[in-house]
């Protein structure tokens, strides 16, 4: 898998084109926390050319997911506007389902449509 | 016609495996909906063999697709040797829970039970056999 990062007043925008699978998932974990240590803590995930997401993808999201929600009970007392997020957009039908059938899709934000 | 790849359990190799089972479900006209959850399926049950069974990269493992026209039916089948290991065993997660009591193992089952119509295990002469099939319903 290949990533794209780019900032945009404080939003951090992944690129994710490829595959989020075995093999490529530990990385992108480890780039991912590269974040959280610098604070980073509003991610978007543009899913428009993965692929596919295996369990192993779907290992790091919700890891990520959790990693934002700490901080975020972590940080508890400040203004809103500093509230962090999770969210992917332009998820394909395929890992759509895939996020249904495992319950993931009840606890993230997709395609804009957020269930949070 | 079936196909075989023999490759080693490593990790590195889920791409050999990728390319070959993706190929060849291409060349047999599978859509891509069909080959997205076959793909995805084998990655789980390959992710799986590297966890419980095949602990040494040197471990051998023989991956055999077929599809057959006039059944409509997809396969792909692992043969290892490595510990005697059965996924079907594994227990499925609760995916009503919230997040925070979420546990992750189980997931990659879950996704092959969904995607798959049949999962077939033996064990015998110190190989494990695992088998997906899939019915092609559009084809």
């Amino acid at each position: 898998m290949e990533f794209k990062k780019t900032e945009n007043d404080g939003i951090v925008i992944y690129e994710l084109s490829g595959r989020l699978d075995t093999q490529s998932a530990p990385d992108f974990q480890a780039v991912l926390d590269e974040g959280f240590e610098k604070d980073e803590n509003k991610i978007v995930l543009d899913c428009k050319n993965l692929e596919y997401m295996s369990s192993a993808g779907l290992r790091t999201i919700l890891y990520a997911k959790k990693c934002i929600d700490k901080n975020e009970t972590d940080k508890a007392d400040e203004i809103s506007a500093q509230k962090g997020f999770l969210k992917l957009i332009n998820v394909s039908d395929e890992i759509l389902e895939v996020f249904e059938m495992t319950g993931f899709s009840e606890f993230l934000s997709i395609n804009g449509s957020s269930n949070d | 016609m079936p196909k075989n790849l023999i490759i080693t359990a490593d990790i590195q190799n889920w791409n050999k495996i990728y390319e070959f089972i993706t190929n060849y479900f291409k060349k047999s006209n599978l859509s891509k909906k069909n080959r997205f959850e076959i793909i995805i399926s084998s990655e789980e049950i390959f992710s799986n063999i590297l966890h419980h069974s095949c602990t040494a990269v040197n471990d051998e493992i023989v991956v055999s697709v077929d599809f057959e026209p006039i059944a409509k039916m997809a396969s792909v089948v692992f043969k290892y040797g490595g510990i005697e290991f059965n996924p079907l065993k594994i227990s499925l997660p609760d995916v009503s829970v919230s997040l925070s009591k979420r546990k992750m193992g189980g997931l990659g089952l879950l996704i092959v039970k969904n995607f798959t119509d049949d999962i077939l295990y033996t064990y015998s002469g110190g190989r494990n056999i695992l088998k997906i099939s899939k019915k092609i319903i559009d084809f």
